[in-house]
């Protein structure tokens, strides 16, 4: 078959599987047995990316270089250790759910139109070569020197290339900056490249196939166990996985952006399930997912922090009416921000005024009200990149607030979710980061980072318009 | 306008049957049809196409010309999705003005297996139908991926008048207002209304979605026409930089063994360029520095290291006599190791100093 040509399959498999396998053991160790089989293989998935980005990292740095089957045997020592302990935990097997037939039915609609969409996501995937821009740039490229040099090559900004001396072997990516992004995205690469055998081929690209689908797991055990009805979970499921931009980043492989949506998001709901359940297992497994999102970009580093902010919230046991208000405030925040960007007189502000240095790597922002408001609507609201999750979003918290008031407002994911919106407006609002937002290059892949954890807000809406609508507090 | 009426223009296999006309083969990428025509562009300004054949990665244009004492010949890209018989405006085309003299339809790009066959193509005044069937070809239109498709998807042309999240936006919100008057007069228990909601919600989302997967649909039939039943090099020889990816091979081979070689890439753009990128991207493992159009420094490069000029920078000179290469600024001593269409390649051969 010409697809599988030049490619182990078997090596390709293993790569997907082990940290997979790995680390929803790990996920099921952390938060205990309560954990449904679906929350331990979602989070599962991408605690294994992380598991396999630290292990790269550090056989690299204390065994020099890179080789595919001792990682893989020390995933399987992880795994079986981790399985032993599961197993001897009181393990056992999910039973199958006793619904109705009409339940079923519309269970296999709704699966049968999702398997629709990621057939041809896959067949995408499949059979074109890397296709976009930032992906053959930036991410790509370490993975290829890494796999042909079976070592993690150090890539340095382009002033240092020049001035390396000839015994030390520098690259530098034809991106200025790149050479000083995360090398999350390139690790979980050249892990694909090392158990396929090859550094170029489509397939290599599946973890960006399967990590929505992961996520998806995540959504149905969280929000099942918080008593949506099985229909509606896989009706908010399908929103989620047929958004077009959703799609797009999934099949045009290669980017960082949906990869540190879904890590913020699963750490935020892992913060809130710790607040909510209790067990040091669910904080830990969101500090781990922090790390994540570091791991994946620069930004990342922000909404890492986030995460930390969330879990200090639960570890100080914040009061419900702090968490309203905190989402009140960044609510108006946000209002106030953009209706500013559109004022007269305020956008006519010398660029430069004001300069924001930022620790770091992270660049200095010159602050200048921007007119970011007409080019946020017609992304959020007009043009196809999100169908209608952004009126539905509006809506779904309404009807939750009319059923059930302002106790809606008591959510952490919520707040981590307003106060990251806040950030962007920010940063595409007030800063120079207003040309990317103008020109459409970042702000699209910036909100998509809300976006999977969007989607839980709107179901944990959905949870609470029905029982509160049901009579059940 | 019956395509019979039409003749090549460009191309070669021109037939012609009881239906239609066309061409077998493209000359250097195009294929032309074209006709005498007389009418006033005021007065028809939309038009019906019925074509066939064409790779869906190709263009397709209108072009024309009026009796205009210039003779000038005005061209307008037909956006057209996967369907054969298509509808465009040109009213919104400030040249499409006066009397009409001449027509032709030009294909461009790749080449399908199927030739291209032109059946008609009809010049008519508007009316609300045809206006609703643009609409609709808008919202059904099947753009390939651009390099931006990762930043933003659109959904519909620019122009298009509207668009459909902002109908479906507007269906949502009407159908939940009726649905709220209508339980707030039935006074309907909360059990009932939700569901009804959620379905309120479902039913515009679907129509979208349906939107989206038929887009996709086409892209994958796009893709697999171009890439289908390909290994990994031959996806790599079907995609437009071929040829550039080729050359790269070729300055790999030569340079063998890779490890410890490097390469300075001149051009004469600035950084951020998309071939200067995409060829250090195909020259991968080696290791390249990618940006200026200037000879490097003596103090940042070192004998044994490689120069490519792509596309010639400009300003720097290779004297073959004296095997040295000179800009404004240095010169170093150097043999040419490599030449292409696209490029030259260097081996520098000694320090390098200042060039006066």
């Amino acid at each position: 078959m010409p697809l599988l040509e030049s490619l182990s399959l078997t090596g390709l498999i293993a790569a997907l599987a082990l940290p997979w396998l790995t680390g929803a053991l790990v996920v099921r160790l952390l938060t205990g047995p309560n954990s449904g089989v679906n929350i331990c293989l979602g989070y599962g998935f991408f605690l294994g990316q992380i598991v396999i980005i630290v292990l790269l990292l550090g056989w690299d740095t204390f065994f020099g270089g890179v080789r595919f089957l001792p990682l893989a045997a020390l995933l399987l020592v992880l795994a079986t250790s981790a399985g032993a302990l599961v197993v001897r935990d009181n393990w056992r097997l999910p039973s199958r759910p006793r619904w109705p037939l009409m339940i079923w039915l519309m269970v296999a609609i709704l699966l049968g139109l999702i398997g629709a969409r990621f057939w041809l996501l896959l067949q995408e995937l499949a059979l074109r070569p890397v296709y976009p821009w930032d992906a053959w740039m930036n991410w790509v490229p370490r993975a290829v020197v890494w796999f042909h040099h079976a070592e993690l090559t150090p890539f340095v900004l382009p002033p240092e290339w020049l001035i390396a001396p000839p015994e030390a072997e520098v690259y530098a990516l034809g991106n200025w900056r790149a050479s000083g992004y995360p090398p999350g995205v390139p690790l979980m690469l050249l892990w694909m490249m090392l158990g396929g055998g090859t550094a170029d081929h489509t397939l290599l690209f599946l973890p960006w196939l399967v990590a929505p689908l992961a996520f998806a797991l995540v959504l149905w055990g969280h929000l099942r166990t918080g008593g949506l009805g099985p229909v509606v979970t896989l009706v908010l499921i399908y929103l989620f996985l047929s958004l077009p931009f959703a799609n797009i980043h999934t099949m045009l492989a290669g980017y960082a952006d949906f990869w540190l949506g879904l890590y913020f998001s699963l750490g935020v709901m892992a913060a809130e399930r710790w607040r909510h359940v209790g067990g040091m297992g669910h904080g830990a497994l969101a500090l781990i997912l922090a790390t994540g999102c570091a791991f994946m970009k620069t930004p990342g580093m922000v909404f890492a922090g986030l995460i930390l902010m969330a879990l200090i919230l639960v570890g100080a046991g914040v009061s419900s009416r702090w968490l309203g208000r905190g989402v009140m405030l960044g609510l108006v925040a946000i209002a106030l921000m953009l209706l500013g960007g559109v004022m007269p007189g305020l956008s006519a502000m010398p660029a430069d005024r004001f300069l924001l240095p930022l620790p770091g790597f992270l660049p200095e922002l010159r602050i200048q009200p921007q007119p970011l408001l007409p080019i946020l609507f017609d992304s959020l609201f007009a043009s196809s990149n999100w169908h209608l999750l952004w009126p539905v979003l509006g809506l779904s918290a309404l009807a939750a607030l009319v059923v059930r008031g302002w106790v809606i407002l008591d959510s952490l994911a919520l707040l981590s979710l307003v106060t990251a919106a806040t950030l962007l407006v920010f940063v595409f609002g007030y800063t120079h980061y207003f040309r990317q937002a103008e020109n459409l290059v970042t702000l699209n892949r910036a909100w998509l980072y809300l976006v999977p954890l969007t989607t839980y807000v709107m179901g944990v809406c959905w949870t609470s318009a029905l029982r509160g609508s049901d009579g059940n507090d | 306008m019956s395509g019979l009426k039409f003749q090549p223009l460009v191309g070669r296999g021109f037939f012609r049957d009881a239906e239609s006309v066309g061409i077998r083969e493209f000359d250097r990428g195009e294929a032309v049809l074209g006709s005498d025509a007389f009418f006033d562009a005021s007065n028809l300004s939309t038009v019906r196409l019925d074509l066939a054949g064409v790779h869906p990665d190709s263009q397709v244009a209108l072009l024309w010309q009026t009796l205009s004492p210039s003779a000038e010949v005005h061209l307008v890209e037909l956006h057209r999705g996967a369907a054969e018989v298509t509808w465009h405006r040109l009213d919104l085309e400030p040249d499409w003005d006066g009397q009409i003299a001449q027509v032709a339809i030009g294909v461009y790009g790749l080449h399908s297996v199927e030739p291209i066959r032109l059946r008609s193509l009809d010049f008519q005044p508007p009316t609300r139908e045809i206006l609703a069937r643009f609409l609709w070809q808008d919202w059904r239109l099947f753009q390939p991926w651009r390099q931006g498709s990762a930043n933003h998807y659109s959904g519909t042309p620019a122009e298009t008048p509207l668009r459909p999240v902002t109908v479906m936006i507007i269906w949502l919100v009407t159908a939940l207002v009726l649905l709220m008057i209508f339980i707030h007069w039935r006074r309907l228990a909360a059990a009932v209304w939700m569901p009804s909601a959620l379905v309120v919600v479902l039913v515009p989302w679907l129509v979208l979605d349906g939107l989206w997967q038929a887009r996709l649909s086409d892209q994958v039939a796009s893709t697999r026409a171009r890439f289908g039943g390909l290994d990994q090099a031959g996806k790599r020889g079907m995609e437009d930089d071929a040829l550039l990816q080729a050359q790269a091979r070729e300055v790999l081979d030569h340079l063998e063994p890779l490890r410890g070689q490097r390469l300075f890439i001149l051009r004469e753009s600035m950084r951020h360029e998309f071939n200067r990128l995409r060829l250090q991207y195909h020259l991968l493992p080696l290791n390249v520095y990618n940006f200026g159009h200037q000879l490097p420094e003596p103090g940042h490069a070192r004998a044994g290291d490689y120069v490519l000029l792509l596309d010639d920078p400009g300003g720097v000179e290779f004297y073959s006599e004296d095997e040295v290469l000179v800009d404004e600024r240095f010169r170093w001593p150097a043999t040419l190791s490599l030449e292409q269409p696209r490029f030259l390649v260097f081996r520098l051969e000694g320090p390098g100093e200042e060039a006066f």
